[in-house]
């Protein structure tokens, strides 16, 4: 079995979305005075002293959809097209993050490329391919990882999707479309139960057929959070 | 399959962590001058359900691999991901009072009534007793049973390298540590579960929850951290997974 892990490291120092807040993060470390200090504020009755090494920790400020991350409906919109309210990222079922999913490449397609239902059905069709309900589907576009999308997943794509029971999908992007396309596909996302992975890397280093492990933190009401897509495969 | 989800909410206002402390949530809402909703948060890296690396612990570990000279901890995202995934044993200390010190011989007693042998890669789970106060009693960190320096370290030479606890720690809770530290004043007795890193490196989750709702045997689990660099934790979303 081979692991390859399909998130960006987080790190203050990273590349990041310029549209989002980067992390920030003050580190604790064993040596600093306060480390010492912070442990006995915490065993209330011992004194600095006590500690002649301390213990690592941090506090840090992360958005999110900073890094690796997965969107959830509710990002997407308010309001369903029939007045519902979209899911959260805590409402992701868990089942739905262990499943087969299949990788499409579209590294080929042009900047700017609106991707049609053919499109899918001829790239899952080189590939084998047929999609199951709940079958997770990452597009590979090639672009920059922490940019907006190259190449649009488009409504009618995500309709397309739909009617298969797909309802996660990834990108080599900080979008799921360009912003000619990301109107309408957000709308999709809401009213179909889209969870979408973005910023996800290494797309090249997976076959097109694999299983993934994608859980993401469990942010209260959160409109989205990290999360370290794994792709397992022989 | 059945998922079981023993992760807790990273929320706002929660409940039960030292000096009161909790993650601070700001959600930026749909409107006209902001079209998406997000949120950031502010928080330590031991806030939520969480993994804790080898470099929380003290700066070098396994020195009982390398004729007792350490080598530098590892960091949270240096979190090999195959230790991710695995057997799942749960243990059932709820029986003990609060503050009791679980040795190795608690683990045996345990594993010859399962009739189970922990082989490497096994990830261990304890219910300390702490469980049913989280998010309610601002004393939660006061509540369950800690893991002792010598049982930390056999299970490491079980082949186990992920261990877990429904409390707010591995070790005792701490108004035991400092009430016998105020004794003794023996300086290696306090967090020595924790400690136990310097000796065997290990990682270790903390505040899981629904370990009851969970088998003893049987279950896998999924605990594949953030990777967040240098860092001595981060958050983790911890799943079992029954095979009905």
């Amino acid at each position: 079995m081979k692991i390859v892990d399909l998130s960006l490291l987080i790190e203050v120092e990273g590349r990041y979305d310029e549209r989002v807040t980067p992390p920030a993060a003050f580190y604790l470390k064993h040596d600093m005075p306060e480390s010492a200090v912070s442990m006995a504020s915490v065993f209330k009755g011992t004194s600095p002293e006590d500690f002649p090494v301390g213990w690592a920790s941090e506090s840090v400020r992360f958005n999110t959809h900073m890094g690796t991350h997965m969107s959830a409906p509710w990002h997407y919109s308010s309001r369903t097209s029939n007045g519902g309210v979209p899911k959260t990222i805590d409402q992701f079922p868990v089942e739905w993050a262990v499943q087969p999913a299949v990788k499409l490449d579209f590294t080929a397609c042009p900047d700017g490329y609106a991707l049609k239902v053919a499109d899918v059905e001829a790239a899952l069709a080189k590939i084998g391919a047929e999609l199951k309900p709940l079958n997770v589907v990452l597009f590979a576009f090639g672009g920059d990882a922490v940019k907006p999308a190259r190449v649009s997943v488009t409504a009618e794509v995500l309709e397309y999707l739909a009617a298969k029971g797909v309802h996660v999908i990834g990108v080599d992007a900080a979008t799921i479309a360009c912003d000619a396309e990301i109107g309408k596909a957000a709308m999709v996302c809401a009213d179909k139960e889209f969870y979408s992975l973005e910023c996800l890397v290494d797309l090249d280093k997976i076959p097109a057929k694999f299983n993934i492990v994608c859980f993401p933190i469990k942010v209260e009401r959160g409109s989205a959070a990290w999360c370290v897509p794994l792709a397992k495969f022989e | 399959m059945k998922y079981v989800d023993l992760s807790i909410f990273l929320a706002n206002n929660s409940v039960g962590n030292p000096n009161g402390s909790t993650p601070s949530i700001r959600y930026e809402r749909h409107s006209d001058a902001y079209h998406w909703a997000e949120e950031t948060l502010e928080m330590g890296t031991h806030d939520g359900t969480h993994m804790d690396a080898p470099w929380h612990f003290y700066p070098t570990m396994d020195a009982d691999l390398h004729d007792g000279v350490g080598v530098p901890s590892s960091h949270i995202h240096e979190f090999p991901p195959e230790y991710g995934y695995g057997d799942l044993v749960v243990f059932d200390f709820t029986h003990y009072p609060d503050g009791h010190l679980i040795l190795s011989d608690d683990f045996k007693y345990q594993l010859l009534e399962m009739n189970y042998k922990l082989k490497e890669g096994d990830i261990v789970f304890i219910q300390c007793g702490a469980a049913p106060y989280w998010n309610k009693d601002p004393k939660f960190y006061f509540h369950g049973v800690g893991v002792s320096r010598e049982a930390t370290v056999w299970l490491c030479e079980q082949g186990v390298h992920v261990v877990g606890t429904d409390g707010w720690s591995w070790d005792r809770p701490i108004p035991f540590q400092v009430g016998e530290f105020s004794v003794t004043q023996n300086k290696d007795m306090l967090w020595e579960g924790h400690r136990a890193g310097a000796k065997r490196g290990y990682y270790q989750i903390e505040k899981l929850t629904n370990l009851d709702k969970v088998p003893r045997l049987g279950a896998k689990v999924y605990c594949q951290p953030l990777k967040f660099k240098d860092a001595s934790a981060c958050y983790c979303r911890v799943v079992a997974e029954i095979d009905e």
